[in-house]
């Protein structure tokens, strides 16, 4: 169990984990930070340029799933 | 900083614990297997890793570092899915075959968990390879007094589960039961560790990290604070655990933020026995750090992580 700390992925602190705890799939993607299986998986491996492709694909999914009222 | 080819760290939040996934050939093993809220999406990430893999591996074992929910959590469900066997620190073993949810802090702490049965032990002090390498499961009592935490001396690699984050560590649950040796076990935990040459930490919670004398001088201040004044012990305690169980249980009433602290045998103990407020106090104590430090929010009366959608 952990303590409160952020989390840290080195490189640029914009790129943050979209990780919310909700960690569940629902038709290919994650309903807490729409992200796809591979995406979740490879994040911790991944690059500053990968991150940020994966966080652009994130907010277009977020985007289309939750139109704006 | 690189990690050997065979090891691919999955890191979500941190109400699951990393998952760690050594390639050996044609078979793999996982270390930590998560939350068990977690534990469907758990099992898809590993097929998944495992798939991507070229010769496409078979989950052989799964090794747990230490008994806490966010480790064990997705035991049942991976060993269900891959047919891996399930290898644990041999001084957990009774608790885990009674299957003993007070001990085992899921009754404590209100936490949930998934029984399995496990296959075998990792005895402290014992060697066994994972990953092409050779490990030494070095004892590393403190967050859990039966932890284990795997050492590669070839590539300096630790596996530290709890016991070493990049900023901190585990809650030591002992100080909170008033066992007058989980402090001093912390201490001599982090001065063993500080001992091992590290180049790489692979931790429980958070991104592997290579500032390995900078994690140390921090963990070794924060031990510190807490030897000064063991009622932090508690307040960072209630602290991480309330979010811990927010996280799963996703929001909570705020006006019913006292009753559920009374209702956690680990939250009433720690304000009875360190911190010493009225239920009431209890509560708007919480909540005002937890907002102070923008953990959670308020809104329309629901206490909601900050990390919620």
């Amino acid at each position: 169990m952990t303590g409160l700390a952020g989390q840290s992925d080195g490189g640029d602190p914009a790129l943050i984990s979209p990780c919310i705890n909700v960690c569940k799939m629902e038709a290919g993607l994650c309903v807490g930070c729409f992200r796809t299986l591979d995406e979740i998986a490879c994040w911790a491996d991944a690059g500053d340029d990968d991150k940020r492709l994966i966080l652009a694909a994130v907010a277009r999914r977020k985007a289309l799933a939750r139109p704006m009222p | 900083m690189k990690l050997p080819e065979s090891i691919l760290v999955i890191e979500r939040g941190w109400l699951s614990s990393n998952n760690v996934l050594f390639f050996e050939g044609g078979s793999a093993t996982l270390v930590d297997a998560g939350y068990v809220g977690h534990a469907p999406q758990t099992v898809e990430l590993v097929k998944s890793a495992l798939a991507a893999r070229r010769a496409s591996a078979k989950l052989d074992r799964l090794i747990n570092t230490h008994s806490h929910s966010d480790h064990i959590g997705g035991n049942s469900a991976l060993q269900a899915a891959f047919g891996c066997k399930i290898v644990i620190p041999a001084g957990i073993e009774r608790m885990i075959t009674d299957w003993d949810t007070r001990a085992l802090l899921l009754d404590e702490a209100k936490q949930r968990g998934d029984r399995f049965a496990h296959d075998a032990v990792i005895e402290a002090d014992s060697e066994f390879e994972m990953g092409g390498l050779t490990w030494q499961a070095l004892p590393a009592p403190g967050h859990d007094m039966e932890a284990l935490i795997f050492y590669c001396a070839e590539k300096r690699i630790l596996i530290s589960g709890d016991a070493l984050w990049q900023d901190g560590f585990g809650i030591i649950f002992g100080e909170l039961m008033g066992k007058k040796d989980a402090l001093p076990a912390t201490r001599a935990t982090l001065e063993m560790i500080g001992r091992l040459g590290v180049d790489i930490v692979i931790p429980g919670h958070g991104a592997a990290f290579d500032d390995f004398d900078a994690a140390m001088d921090r963990a070794m201040q924060r031990l510190a604070s807490f030897e000064t004044d063991s009622t932090r012990v508690g307040r960072n305690a209630v602290r991480a655990c309330f979010i811990f169980n927010l996280l799963d249980m996703q929001r909570l009433r705020e006006d019913e933020l006292a009753a559920y602290l009374k209702s956690v045998l680990l939250f009433d103990t720690v304000n009875q026995s360190m911190l010493g407020f009225s239920d009431a106090g209890f509560a708007s104590w919480l909540l005002d750090e937890l907002l102070r430090s923008r953990s959670i929010e308020v809104r329309d009366g629901w206490i909601l992580p900050t990390m919620a959608p």
